[in-house]
């Protein structure tokens, strides 16, 4: 089990569990970021901004920050 | 009776497109359904019958997040309509489907607007249309609007739901736990014969926050909060659960879940997967790479001023040889009609003088610029600029958004301050509107550029001067960018700390844009737009700027009296006491600085043209100017305060006095010290 911004673009995961910070948790659920969902960084942006992930057949960019508060299983893909 | 239907949907499915071709050019924006975001409203008649198509913001889900997600939420909920209109996006259906089923919760009256399917079928995605729509309980339609396809079937849809109504719609089964509580409640409140839905009434009612309970309250003139009976009955459920050891938090986990599950239920029996899709070249590895993504922004921005800048002069000298004939015809038919002369003086030369002047100056840029950003816009690339931005923006405490309510705002300030609707965090959201006019807006390029070029360049002519001119231009721009940077990193050190802060940000594919369709609807929304707001200015700064210059007490002008009291003061900035008398008689319009400062000089009593930049040097050196004077003023263009449009809108956008008043004296505090130490090194060094 390791936190969501610990993949590196190219690696994909499934996702086990997103930390209870109400507001932020809603808005990754809406967006697509609900348990058991195949999760795979797509791109990494400069000065430690967001990374973006391909989840649900779209591409959602969210903040290191919040990708810490995201655990994942790591998958072989 | 016009039916009053609502569009509502995910950001980037192409929900605007559907909107613009279902209501062609028969739309207008306003402040229809009462809040305080403007939204488009659009009419069509099908088969006899005529419908309002109300466009909401895009949004996720009906969990408010962002000012315009509240907005679709009161919207759906608070707002009487029809039908909704519900647009997704063919390719990612199972989140889109999120939004759908929240509706449904809602109304019974909802037609699923399956749009993208071109780029669905190009990805091997088909949906099987039947079963989608006997799942639903709604009729389901397939679309591309951009190709014009489908959207006859989708008025066909509307047509017939609101002739034979929905009978029973797919609901999302809770967790027992709050399944249980939910028939409790709905069974009172069906009692109470509320005009809506008991099922949803009482499931928002058990998981939403205080808030909205007062707002349900004032939309159904029911006060929720004082039926004993209703109280009673959420106490013992939330007991119940408390005793249970269930928290908030987890009851929305179960709620996400019994979504996300039933989502995926849904598309798993009605979406089919013909090929596996291919990872193909990704334009995001060059735009958004951490190498070339801010370079090529900047160049890009680049391209936008150059063209703006070079397109707009023609037009507006036309605009201008326009005016001046048709002022000389108003003057003689005055003149003709005998009209006392201070009157035809006050109302051609000041007025008329005025909005002319503001509109040729104004409008040419402006149906230049905005139509650019538009396609930038439609083809997705902003919010690539967001998400190569966020980092640095993030370091200031605030949000990479904010880059593109910037770059709105070097159209427009008042624009960009709009646009920072779409920053979900309130702390970040005001940074972006306090420091919005720290970018300069297109009413100021044109002041800049003939500083610039009088002072600044030398006397180099051609190809090197125009790159040099557009070098010193930029160089201006960036150091306006990283004022912002500071200045947000101040403001969310002290006044603004604390607040959290979050960011979320959709990557959609690139598309090929409408290019004609957007650029003759951005053409028509502008020119509007603008030549509304030169009026508005026009009139009361036309009639403001006649008395100044005109009404002489003891022989001398009150304009004259303003510039010399302000003189010392200006002085000590480098400036002089016209031109920051200029800057306060602009407040309306910064297009009208330069004019009135001519005006000044040269006690004409009316805004006075420069036949070219060389005569207005040669005035502008015969009244004191140095290269330190248009190196302050400048500065001074760059940061003083937002034009009064600006200033309205930052109010109506903030509700807040003192926010209102902080946009005015930040800039100007910075712009003043900047000026203020320009000029004291220079003159103790020089």
């Amino acid at each position: 089990m390791i936190e969501l911004s610990q993949l590196m673009v190219g690696d994909q995961g499934k996702i086990y569990q997103i930390a209870d910070d109400l507001e932020v948790k809603r808005r990754l659920l809406d967006l697509g970021f609900t348990k058991g969902s195949q999760v795979e960084c797509v791109l990494s942006s400069s000065f430690g901004g967001p990374f973006a992930y391909k989840i649900k057949n779209s591409v959602v960019a969210i903040r290191r920050g919040d990708a810490r508060k995201i655990l994942v299983e790591r998958v072989l893909g | 009776m016009k039916y009053k239907i609502l569009l509502a949907g995910n950001p980037n499915v192409g929900k605007s497109t559907v909107f613009n071709h279902l209501s062609g050019e028969n739309q207008h924006t306003g402040n229809w359904i009462g809040k305080t975001v403007d939204t488009a409203m659009g009419v069509f008649s099908y088969r006899d019958h005529d419908y309002e198509l109300y466009d909401l913001p895009g949004t996720y889900s009906l969990n408010s997040h962002s000012k315009e997600e509240e907005v679709a939420r009161d919207t759906v909920f608070f707002f009487p309509h029809d039908l909704v209109v519900v647009v997704v996006d063919a390719i990612s259906l199972e989140r889109n489907l999120n939004l759908v089923f929240q509706i449904l919760e809602y109304t019974k009256q909802v037609v699923v607007c399956i749009n993208l399917m071109d780029e669905a079928r190009k990805k091997g995605i088909e949906i099987k249309t039947k079963e989608l729509s006997s799942l639903l309980g709604v009729r389901v339609v397939l679309t591309s609007a951009r190709r014009d396809e489908g959207l006859e079937e989708l008025k066909e849809a509307i047509y017939e739901t609101l002739e034979k109504r929905n009978e029973s719609v797919y609901q999302v089964s809770y967790h027992p736990l709050l399944e249980e509580a939910t028939c409790l409640l709905e069974e009172y409140l069906t009692s109470l014969d509320l005009p809506v839905c008991s099922r949803w009434l009482a499931f928002r009612l058990l998981i939403e926050p205080e808030s909205f309970l007062v707002l349900v309250s004032q939309f159904l003139h029911y006060n929720f909060q004082e039926d004993k009976h209703l109280q009673n009955l959420l106490f013992l459920v939330r007991r119940d659960w408390q005793e249970k050891g269930i928290t908030r938090n987890q009851l929305l986990d179960f709620v996400s879940e019994d979504f996300s599950r039933q989502q995926k239920e849904v598309v798993d029996a009605v979406v089919e997967m013909k090929q596996k899709s291919s990872n193909s070249f990704s334009w995001d590895r060059i735009l958004t790479s951490k190498k070339y993504g801010i370079p090529i922004m900047i160049l890009m921005l680049m391209v936008v001023f150059f063209l703006t800048i070079s397109f707009s002069n023609y037009p507006s000298e036309l605009l201008f040889s326009l005016f001046a004939r048709l002022e000389s015809f108003l003057l003689s038919l005055f003149s003709l009609l005998h009209i006392p002369s201070f009157i035809t003086s006050l109302l051609v030369l000041g007025v008329f003088k005025t909005l002319s002047w503001v509109v040729s100056v104004m409008l040419p840029p402006m149906v230049i610029f905005f139509p650019m950003f538009s396609l930038l816009e439609d083809l997705g690339y902003l919010p690539r600029v967001a998400f190569n931005m966020d980092g640095i923006f993030q370091r200031c405490g605030a949000c990479g958004k904010q880059a593109l309510t910037m770059m709105m705002g070097f159209g427009c300030n008042a624009v960009g301050i709009t646009g920072t609707r779409i920053i979900d965090s309130k702390k970040e959201r005001l940074l972006a509107i306090l420091t919005n006019s720290f970018v300069p807006c297109n009413g100021r390029f044109p002041m800049l550029i003939a500083l610039i070029s009088m002072f600044l360049l030398g006397s180099s002519a051609g190809v090197g001067a125009t790159l040099l001119q557009m070098l010193y231009l930029t160089g201006f721009v960036l150091f306006a960018c990283l004022m912002t940077f500071f200045l947000s990193y101040v403001l969310s050190k002290t006044l603004l700390k604390g607040e959290r802060t979050s960011f979320t940000l959709e990557l959609p594919p690139f598309r090929k844009p409408e290019i004609l369709k957007t650029i003759v609807r951005s053409l028509k929304d502008k020119a509007f737009q603008v030549l509304k707001r030169a009026v508005l200015v026009s009139i009361p700064a036309g009639i403001l700027i006649w008395i100044f210059a005109n009404v002489e007490i003891s022989d001398h002008s009150i304009l004259s009296y303003v510039t010399n009291f302000l003189d010392p003061f200006a002085q000590l900035l480098g400036l002089d006491g016209v031109i920051l008398t200029a800057f306060f008689l602009g407040f309306p319009a910064n297009e009208i600085v330069i004019p009135i400062m001519i005006m000044s000089y040269l006690a004409t009593g009316t805004m006075q043209e420069y036949t070219s930049f060389a005569a207005l040097k040669t005035l502008f050196i015969d009244h004191g100017w140095t290269t330190l004077t248009a190196f302050c003023t400048i500065l001074f263009a760059l940061f003083h305060f937002p034009c009064s449009t600006s200033m309205l809108t930052i109010y109506h956008e903030t509700k807040s006095v003192k926010w209102t008043l902080l946009s005015f004296v930040l800039p100007l505090v910075v712009g003043s010290l900047l000026c203020f130490l320009t000029a004291s090194i220079y003159r103790i060094f020089v």
